[in-house]
């Protein structure tokens, strides 16, 4: 934690000490003028930068506590905040806190408006820290900070109790408030300060008023009378703001860090209702971690230990104060997150860097390995010739095989396809055509004659041209007609004369041959023995 | 009005950010830089790896080939196109086989579809020609040695008499890398 001022303010002055490693140091008695005025602007001289929390304890405070809808968010904040300026207008120093759900089966949440009612008590000490450019960290009234003793000292209920009110309120029943079974969960916490007793009450742990009863008119022979009757009266105020039920016990538990109230609790019967209990000084001393001899030495020894750790809630730091921590807080954190970033990044770069450099050592090792088998493929080609000599034959030899990829015979194919047309008299042959293969396609024919001798009769004309063309396809092509002898498209007009000489005329027909996966070693044209040898091989009908 | 503090504590802050930035961003370059050099050589090696594996086939290979090789290179296949020759032996041919005529045109040689492999076409005429009387055509031509040629397209015409024979040849010719192999 870090170091920090305390500033406890009463009406009688105020107490100033500092927070550091965790342990209260130097509690000074500052009057409320202006030698003490001067005394803390000296010290925030001496200490610029550290923050400054503040507890306020005084009569002039105001406690209310509501029950008001259960809403959240904006709408919580804007309903608290008209009701707080109805009850508070007259103060910068308010605030609200959101409490337990409300027990007595109404719907809504308890809310506690709190506010310091005379701010000119305030005001001289909130200005040496102005002048002074001190940071003010928050401002608390006492009975807030009391709530950490009721923590420390198990003097709440049990978390599991509260629990247990929330489930019976959401099962619908009713809660025995104000019956014997609560005993002990009202609880009156009362403390001597400087300016009197203080009288702080909380209804099941959580803060629903307080009162500091100044004690003016404390007879020194029986001050103890005293205090029980302002006890008394704070019940009735109880009563009065049906904040307690009539009949029902109130705990009361008596801070005693001078061991000095023993005789209080003979005065708060049982039998009156009254649960007293007290806390003496060496608890107090274990429970809070207090020096013995700051206890003796100063009465506000343990509100300013309480202010050390304050609460997250109940500060009465007006908006503009909050908005200006904020802005510190946030001011504070970027730096910080700066550097945390600069630290990263640089983790990050080296990280970064350090693969970058393994990579490196694998590219070399890599680019070692290619050397090494291009030297041993060198080595090897040296053997053949040397590497160029060697790729120009590869290089030579694969455009040999292109070449050799369209070779064909056409003479072969032309006597065999002149042998077909000798075996049918009627069909005569007169143009044909070759095309030799390449690399996509086969040798194709396109092949031109005429028919004779049908006499007109083109049916007979036809069935000879598909009989020349199924001894085609016999031999090992695929043959299509391209024009028959009279083309019949039914779009066509056509004609013809019959009798005398007529029907001897031939008819012209075409057809097209591709040669149909039948593949026989090219002729040996273009070739040489030793080519032969090692050529791929022709594609040829 | 910003105090100067505050405005050096902003600074500060800014530097901070920015000089991890920069820290970050130079890295990244050189890590991306490295990661591609090592990707390369990878490649580098895998290719090299590769044709180590494949060498000892291709030698194996093209051992044979070394007389076939050769026999191109006397036919003139390698290097620039012998017209002069594909001519001579056309007229050798026509002169042995006593061929009644022969008209021939050569077109400009075109590069092929295979880098360094060239084509001439010669389109020839052959007068009165029967299929044997074209298979000992070319048969004589090829023997001759003046060149590697294919036939690509040939045209026998029936009708009328006599029988004539148009054919396209294809000369080709191969300029690789201008080593002799």
């Amino acid at each position: 934690m870090s170091a920090r001022l305390l500033l406890y303010v009463s009406r009688a002055g105020a107490s100033l000490a500092r927070w550091e490693g965790g342990r209260l140091r130097e509690i000074r008695a500052l009057p409320a003028d202006a030698e003490g005025w001067g005394v803390l602007s000296d010290t925030l001289r001496r200490a610029p930068g550290m923050p400054v929390y503040v507890a306020v304890d005084t009569v002039e405070e105001y406690y209310r506590s509501e029950v008001l809808p259960r809403v959240w968010g904006r709408d919580r904040r804007e309903m608290t905040e008209r009701r707080l300026r109805q009850l508070l207008h007259q103060t910068p120093y308010w605030v609200v806190l959101p409490q337990d759900p409300a027990r007595d089966g109404r719907i809504g949440r308890h809310y506690l408006f709190m506010g310091l009612t005379a701010p000119e008590l305030l005001q001289p000490w909130v200005e040496v820290m102005r002048l002074r450019g001190a940071r003010l960290a928050g401002i608390w009234l006492l009975p807030v900070l009391c709530q950490d003793l009721l923590v420390r000292f198990h003097l709440a209920p049990r978390r599991a109790r509260r629990l247990e009110v929330v489930r019976d309120r959401l099962l619908g029943r009713q809660a025995p408030g104000g019956t014997a079974s609560d005993d002990g969960e009202r609880l009156l916490l009362v403390t001597e300060q400087t300016g009197g007793l203080r009288l702080t009450y909380f209804d099941h742990g959580e803060l629903r008023f307080s009162r500091l009863a100044p004690l003016e008119g404390r007879t020194p022979d029986d001050p103890l009378a005293a205090y029980a009757a302002q006890i008394e009266r704070t019940r009735q105020s109880l009563l009065a703001q049906r904040l307690l039920n009539r009949g029902e016990p109130l705990r009361v538990c008596l801070l005693d860090p001078l061991n000095t109230l023993a005789g209080l609790s003979q005065r708060l019967p049982g039998d009156a209702g009254w649960r007293c209990e007290i806390l003496p000084r060496q608890r107090l001393l274990a429970g809070l971690g207090l020096p013995p001899a700051l206890l003796t030495e100063s009465s506000d020894a343990l509100a300013l230990t309480l202010l050390a750790r304050p609460p997250a809630g109940g500060n009465l730091l007006p908006e503009d104060d909050r908005r200006t921590q904020r802005q510190h807080r946030l001011r504070r954190a970027i730096r910080p997150a700066a550097t945390l970033w600069l630290i990263a990044a640089l983790g990050l770069s080296l990280a970064l860097l350090l693969d970058a450099w393994r990579l490196s050592r694998a590219a070399d090792t890599l680019q070692a390995r290619a050397r090494q088998a291009q030297q041993e493929a060198g080595r090897m080609l040296d053997r053949e010739g040397g590497g160029a000599r060697f790729e120009a034959r590869w290089q030579t030899h694969a455009a040999w095989r292109w070449v050799m990829a369209h070779r064909a015979d056409p003479a072969a194919t032309l006597a065999r396809i002149a042998a077909i047309f000798a075996q049918l008299p009627a069909i005569r042959l007169s143009h044909l055509r070759w095309s030799g293969p390449d690399t996509a396609q086969p040798p194709r024919l396109t092949l031109e004659g005429e028919v004779m001798g049908f006499g007109g009769d083109y049916r007979l004309a036809h069935d000879r041209i598909e009989a020349l063309a199924a001894a085609l396809r016999r031999d090992g092509w695929q043959a299509e007609v391209t024009r028959w002898p009279l083309d019949v498209a039914p779009h066509l007009e056509i004609q013809g004369d019959l009798g005398r000489d007529a029907g001897d005329r031939p008819a012209r027909f075409a057809l097209a041959l591709t040669a149909a996966g039948r593949v026989t070693p090219a002729g040996g044209r273009a070739s040489t023995s030793d080519l032969d040898a090692g050529r791929s091989g022709g594609t040829a009908p | 009005m910003i105090p100067t503090a505050q405005r050096a504590a902003w600074a500060t802050v800014v530097l901070l950010l920015l000089a991890g930035a920069a820290a970050v961003g130079v890295a990244l370059h050189l890590h991306g830089a490295a990661a591609a050099a090592r990707q390369q050589a990878e490649q580098a090696w895998r290719d090299a790896q590769a044709r180590l594996e494949r060498l000892p086939a291709r030698i194996a290979q093209a051992r044979p080939l070394r007389g076939q090789l050769a026999e191109l290179d006397r036919r003139g296949f390698v290097g620039a196109a012998r017209r002069l020759d594909w001519v001579s032996a056309l007229a050798r041919s026509q002169r042995a086989l006593a061929l009644e005529s022969i008209a021939w045109r050569l077109e400009p040689g075109r590069p092929t579809a295979l880098t360094g492999l060239g084509a001439t076409r010669m389109h020839l005429d052959l007068g009165p020609m029967t299929p044997d009387g074209l298979a000992a055509f070319l048969q004589h031509l090829d023997g001759l040695g003046q060149g590697l040629f294919t036939v690509a397209q040939c045209d026998w015409t029936l009708e009328p008499l006599p029988q004539r024979m148009q054919c396209s040849l294809d000369w080709w010719n191969f300029q690789g890398s201008g080593d002799s192999p």
